[in-house]
């Protein structure tokens, strides 16, 4: 008998027939994600549903006696090829374990299991009164899971960018581990940082390989009395940097985001509801936008007593004009840009994830993420001229550009992305050639630019690059895993 | 037989996009009643849903997963209801049919089909009806009643019972119910009797494409035959198979397609029907899936007429009853739950069926209705059966009941 | 006890409807969508003829089946209905054979099977009609053979089989071992239950590729399939002119005359 068989066996003891299965067909759909390029998807050696913290430990601790390795997926809406298996690993699917915990309104903060969908959270958070953090992601995605990579927190400019407060977390020898205030039981989830070393931030970003967060207490902000969405426009990146720096540095509004021109076409395809893509975002020279509309827009989150909000708003309109850039009032924008205006409201005004019925960008064609990295601002200036270089010899039209504000004026991160449009079957080669371009991408940002990449890319020697920092984290894997089986595959160790 | 042949290039391209989000099996925010995916509720693992299904479509085109019992297990367990297209961004209705159509084609093609299908297209292939019962007796419900035989005189409007009113002697008052309302407005109506045969819609949607083909060529020469240009059926499948199926392979001409409840909806706006009768129940209506979802995207290739999904005349007609009281449940329209009937589920997966049913009935149960209505017999006997099995307080009516009860 | 063999063909559903048929001319093949495949009726007339035959005396029923992306549900039909076991010959060498392939495939199989006292076959498939691999079958074993026959009747180590002739029926009896291909004359093969499918996933069905076989399959091919088309049929209609239907009468004649035909 393998290992796997003798897991299976010790399984069967402890999950009823309808949650663990390692049955071919049912394990082809945990085998590959959109990423997977075609016909290369490892299956899983057996999938596993639990629905309670103990469930996951006694299948963590079967796993580890048995030297078996294990993939957990919380949604599974990864993109990258982190939510599937590499090497035949086992699937834990925690969709199951779905519920919202809590929600306390006093101390103002939420409590979620895994198969939580932002989408879900933030319709019970506005229930109580409250907005998310809104990371830009699917409303279908895993709440834990995204907040655990660090998302792109948009409400970063006034909140603290990292909400999560206290994970209870399973580890493979079965320990149950509390962070935060959780830790200390009857203190509840409240707080992020007690008397000791914060040792959330050490399962944030570790993609599953230190064990498997069951429950995360997570920040929600106030509404305030007053919620608006303000737009500025900019011709060019340099001064939409330069205002969204003073926004951040001086506190003017709870979140900036740049979105350049075909971003913002996107978000028009959701009105109109149109499965082809506009010629114009198809066009060679994507620096210059079609005639009559701006290069990119800045959108702002506004909230709070109707006074501050009102001064905050005139505040912004001024810098942008005085930077070069001008404002796009309500009516205008509505009219003119009727799905950008749209989608921003419903998402930062709102404060409602896309369901993924509504993010029409999914329908248009494949998401090859370019990247994200973090830099300075005057080094942000720089990599923004790099990626168009970048995009110009490798890549074909259409590709985006956002910017992002992120630890609350101590980093700017800049996004960059490309679409692959078409078919998976005849963009194979393309798809290749791209992957290959960014492989000494990170390399070459980072000693040019001093720019760091925002997420792993399974690639091992990006964290050797930090010397004894990686050492150390490969000691404290080593202690918590020494039998290396959670997720082997994503290669961070 | 290729794969590439089967699972057609755009739709693997689609699949190929399936993020995995599982919108499909999600009607609304996480409350009860939440979800719409009657298989991924029953069975958890993700491959039961919209986008697990895409995978495995994936799968067998790409050549690594053959379809094998488990395969088509999974494929045939899906009761085709359509919720996951309506939630799905990535694919259109039609595509989401598509596919269930491609890989169920492709089972037949390779024999893996549950053993319940093979018997029962047997029988179809043998009897003309999907009860497994005599041709000879197709004819029994309408014994009595007054009406034209089509294969013998000129009518205006061809009533078509169905499989299931034809041999469902419970259901027979409905049929005929629905024959008499027909004439009491002064409709020109008439049947074929036990000439009458399958529409062929359920051996479609079981991957028989071929079996379907001969019997829409043979209704269509019946009809042709006899003259008509209006047809009426109070079979929500047979209605998406006349109006839908048979334009989708080009076999329907101008057959005018309508559902008893869009005739008779029509006849009480023209006052050619009029109910006055009180009826002091409190109910609620179940959207069969066929009258709805399945019809409602449908638009013919040329790119003109959008088929027109039944949500609305139902209501109409519940809302012309005198004194009966109308209460909506959480999942209707196009996010309706499923009853559990379609797809072959009660022949090849009965309890299955059951379970879905009994869902739906709690739904109904929650709003307080004492009835609840439905405009297929599909629907109908699935949820009588469901009740029987425990004993449940609610009643089951077809709107044409309800209708015969208000004149 | 009598050691009977059956074989079977898998075919693709040959009440398919005419408009269902596509021909894909490069590959010469044919396509159809949605067609399941069945065994080939004859085939299912001559296993019940061997059910028959079992029902009367202690029997082993034997079903071989040869061909590629051979289906199990649907071959397992066979030993639903009361066959004992099942002998699948797969091999993609196997989907490009002719009338003497396979009937040397299906005779060396039976031979390698060991003792044999009858074997039973369709009087032709559905797909091709050659009608010609039974008696092939026969020839190259070296047993009588008797075709087209309605009823059969086995004792004391003889068959006597009733043959379909135009004016009715001739009888042949023949010693065992024999061969007889079956008409449907001989009647229906019986139904089985869901309980029964079920029940006959507990019975043997065994594989035999090539190799095992011991054949090569390529060197058997005595004929080439040249062309595959479905052929164009057309019909024109020609009225015939007359002021009445004494006059259209005649000049009918005239043109019937005139085509040779009278």
């Amino acid at each position: 008998m393998s290992n796997v068989d003798l897991l299976y066996k010790e399984l069967l003891s402890t999950f009823p027939q309808e949650r663990v299965s390692r049955d071919q067909a049912i394990l082809t759909s945990y085998a590959m994600d959109s990423a997977s390029p075609a016909g290369i998807a490892t299956l899983p050696a057996l999938v596993a549903l639990p629905q309670t913290t103990e469930e996951v430990r006694s299948l963590l601790v079967a796993a580890n006696r048995f030297k078996v390795p294990v993939v957990p997926m919380s949604r599974g809406s990864n993109l990258a090829g982190l939510a599937v298996p590499h090497k035949g690993e086992v699937v834990v699917d925690l969709r199951l374990m779905n519920k919202i915990i809590e929600v306390n309104p006093d101390a103002a903060y939420a409590v979620v299991e895994p198969g939580v969908t932002h989408h879900q959270l933030s319709l019970e958070a506005r229930r109580n009164g409250f907005i998310t953090h809104l990371p830009t992601a699917t409303g279908g995605g895993s709440s834990v899971a995204n907040y655990l990579m660090r998302p792109s927190g948009n409400l970063s400019a006034k909140w603290d960018p990292d909400p999560i407060l206290s994970l209870e977390v399973v580890t493979p020898s079965g320990d149950i581990i509390r962070t935060g205030s959780a830790s200390f039981g009857t203190a509840g989830w409240r707080a992020r940082y007690g008397p000791f070393p914060d040792l959330t931030g050490l399962f944030a970003c570790s993609y599953g390989t230190l064990g498997i967060v069951t429950k995360m207490a997570v920040k929600l902000h106030d509404r305030g009395e007053e919620e608006r969405l303000l737009i500025t426009k900019f011709d060019s990146f340099p001064p939409a940097l330069a205002y969204m720096k003073l926004i951040v540095r001086r506190n003017l509004a709870d979140s900036v985001t740049f979105w350049t021109w075909v971003w913002n076409m996107f978000h028009e395809l959701m009105v109109s509801k149109s499965q082809e893509l506009p010629p114009e975002m198809m066009k060679e020279d994507q620096r210059t936008p079609p005639p009559g509309i701006p290069f990119g827009i800045a959108s702002a989150r506004l909230s709070g007593y109707k006074e501050v909000v009102d001064t905050q708003e005139k505040t912004c309109i001024r810098l942008a004009r005085e930077l070069g850039g001008d404002y796009i009032p309500p009516e205008e924008a509505k009219a003119r840009h009727p799905g950008s205006w749209a989608y921003l409201n419903s998402y930062f005004v709102d404060g409602i994830h896309p369901k993924p019925g509504e993010d029409s960008t999914l329908r248009a064609g494949l998401w090859l993420s370019g990247c994200l990295v973090n830099a300075e601002p005057s080094k942000v200036l720089e990599v923004e001229q790099e990626m168009w270089r970048f995009a110009e010899k490798h890549a074909k039209p259409p590709y985006m550009f956002r910017a992002l504000p992120f630890n609350h004026a101590r980093e700017f991160f800049f996004a960059f992305v490309i679409l692959v449009v078409g078919s998976v079957d005849e963009e194979k080669e393309y798809i290749t050639q791209l992957r290959g371009a960014y492989k000494n991408f990170y390399y070459e940002f980072l000693e040019k630019y001093g720019a760091i990449m925002f997420r792993f890319r399974q690639d091992p020697s990006f964290l050797a690059v930090t010397g004894p920092y990686g050492e150390l984290l490969r000691k404290i894997k080593n202690l918590i895993d020494p039998n290396n089986i959670m997720h082997p595959g994503v290669n961070l160790f | 037989m290729s794969n590439e042949a089967t699972l057609n290039k755009r739709l693997y391209d689609l699949m190929s996009r399936c993020v995995r989000c599982a919108q499909c099996t999600t009607g609304y925010e996480n409350t009860e009643f939440e979800l719409v995916c009657p298989i991924y509720k029953r069975f958890n693992f993700f491959t039961y849903s919209l986008g697990g299904i895409a995978q495995l479509g994936r799968a067998v085109r790409e050549g690594w997963l053959d379809p094998t019992e488990s395969v088509a297990n999974i494929v045939y367990n899906c009761i085709s209801c359509g919720a996951c297209a309506e939630m799905c961004a990535q694919v259109d209705f039609r595509d989401m049919m598509e596919l269930q159509h491609e890989l169920r084609a492709k089972c037949v093609e390779v024999g893996q089909v549950p053993v319940a299908h093979m018997i029962t297209i047997e029988s179809l292939k043998k009897d003309d009806n999907m009860m497994q019962k005599p041709k000879a007796e197709r004819g029994k419900w309408a014994e009595g009643l007054e009406v034209k035989d089509i294969t013998k005189e000129k009518a205006e409007v061809y009533y078509h019972a169905g499989c299931r009113y034809c041999f469902d002697e419970e259901l027979w008052p409905i049929a005929r119910s629905a024959v008499n309302l027909l004439k009491r407005a002064g409709v020109d109506v008439g049947i074929a009797g036990k000439d009458e045969t399958c529409c062929g819609g359920r051996a479609f949607e079981l991957g028989y494409q071929g079996e379907f083909i001969k019997y829409a060529e043979n209704n269509l020469e019946m009809l042709r035959t006899a003259g008509i240009k209006t047809l009426v059926t109070s079979c929500a499948d047979g209605y998406y198979t006349f109006k839908v199926l048979y334009d989708m392979f080009g076999k329907r001409g101008d057959l005018e397609v309508l559902h008893i409840t869009e005739y008779l909806a029509r006849l009480i706006k023209e006052g050619r029907l009029k109910l006055i009768r009180n009826v002091p129940l409190t109910v609620t209506y179940h959207d069969p899936c066929h009258l709805g979802r399945k019809v409602e995207p449908w638009i013919r290739h040329e790119g003109k007429l959008k088929a027109g999904e039944i949500y609305q005349p139902p209501r109409d007609i519940l809302n012309s009853i005198p004194g009966l009281k109308f209460i909506e449940m959480r999942r209707i329209k196009e996010n309706a739950w499923c009853c559990g009937a379609g797809g072959g589920i009660i022949d090849a997966y009965p309890d299955f069926a059951r379970w879905t049913a009994q869902e739906r009935i709690e739904e109904a149960k929650a709003t307080g209705a004492e009835v609840m209505v439905t405009a297929c017999p599909w629907c109908r006997s699935n949820f009588s059966d469901a009740l029987q099995e425990s004993n449940g307080k609610l009643k089951i009516y077809d709107i044409v009941e309800l209708v015969e009860q208000a004149l | 006890m009598l050691n009977i063999i059956v074989c079977i063909k898998q075919v693709l559903d040959p009440e398919a409807p005419a408009s269902a048929y596509k021909i894909d001319a490069e590959a010469r093949q044919v396509i159809l969508k949605g067609i399941p495949p069945v065994i080939s009726p004859f085939d299912e007339n001559a296993l019940e003829a061997a059910l028959r035959i079992k029902d009367a005396h202690e029997s082993k029923v034997t079903v071989i089946s040869m061909g590629q992306n051979l289906s199990k549900p649907v071959l397992m039909k066979s030993l639903a209905v009361g066959a004992d076991e099942l002998l699948l010959l797969e091999d993609s060498a196997f989907q490009e054979t002719d009338s003497y392939a396979t009937a040397f495939i299906l005779a060396t199989a039976i031979s390698k099977l060991g003792q044999y006292d009858l074997i039973l076959t369709g009087r032709e498939a559905a797909d091709t009609n050659a009608g010609s691999v039974g008696a092939g079958i026969a020839e190259i074993l070296g047993i009588p053979s008797t075709t087209i026959v309605r009823k059969i009747e086995v004792n004391d180590g003889k068959v006597i089989a009733e043959r379909v002739v135009s004016e009715g029926y001739e009888v042949a009896e023949s010693p065992l071992p024999s061969l007889i291909t079956v008409s449907n004359e001989l009647g229906e093969l019986r139904y089985a239950t869901v309980k029964q499918l079920v029940a006959s996933r507990n019975k043997p069905i065994m594989t035999w590729d090539a190799q095992q076989l011991g054949v090569d399959a390529s060197q058997m091919r005595r004929a080439r399939l040249l062309r595959l088309f479905i052929p164009q049929k057309e019909s024109r209609c020609q009225m015939v002119e007359g002021e009445t239907a004494e006059e259209m009468g005649a000049n009918l004649a005239v043109k019937l005359r005139e085509a040779k035909i009278l």
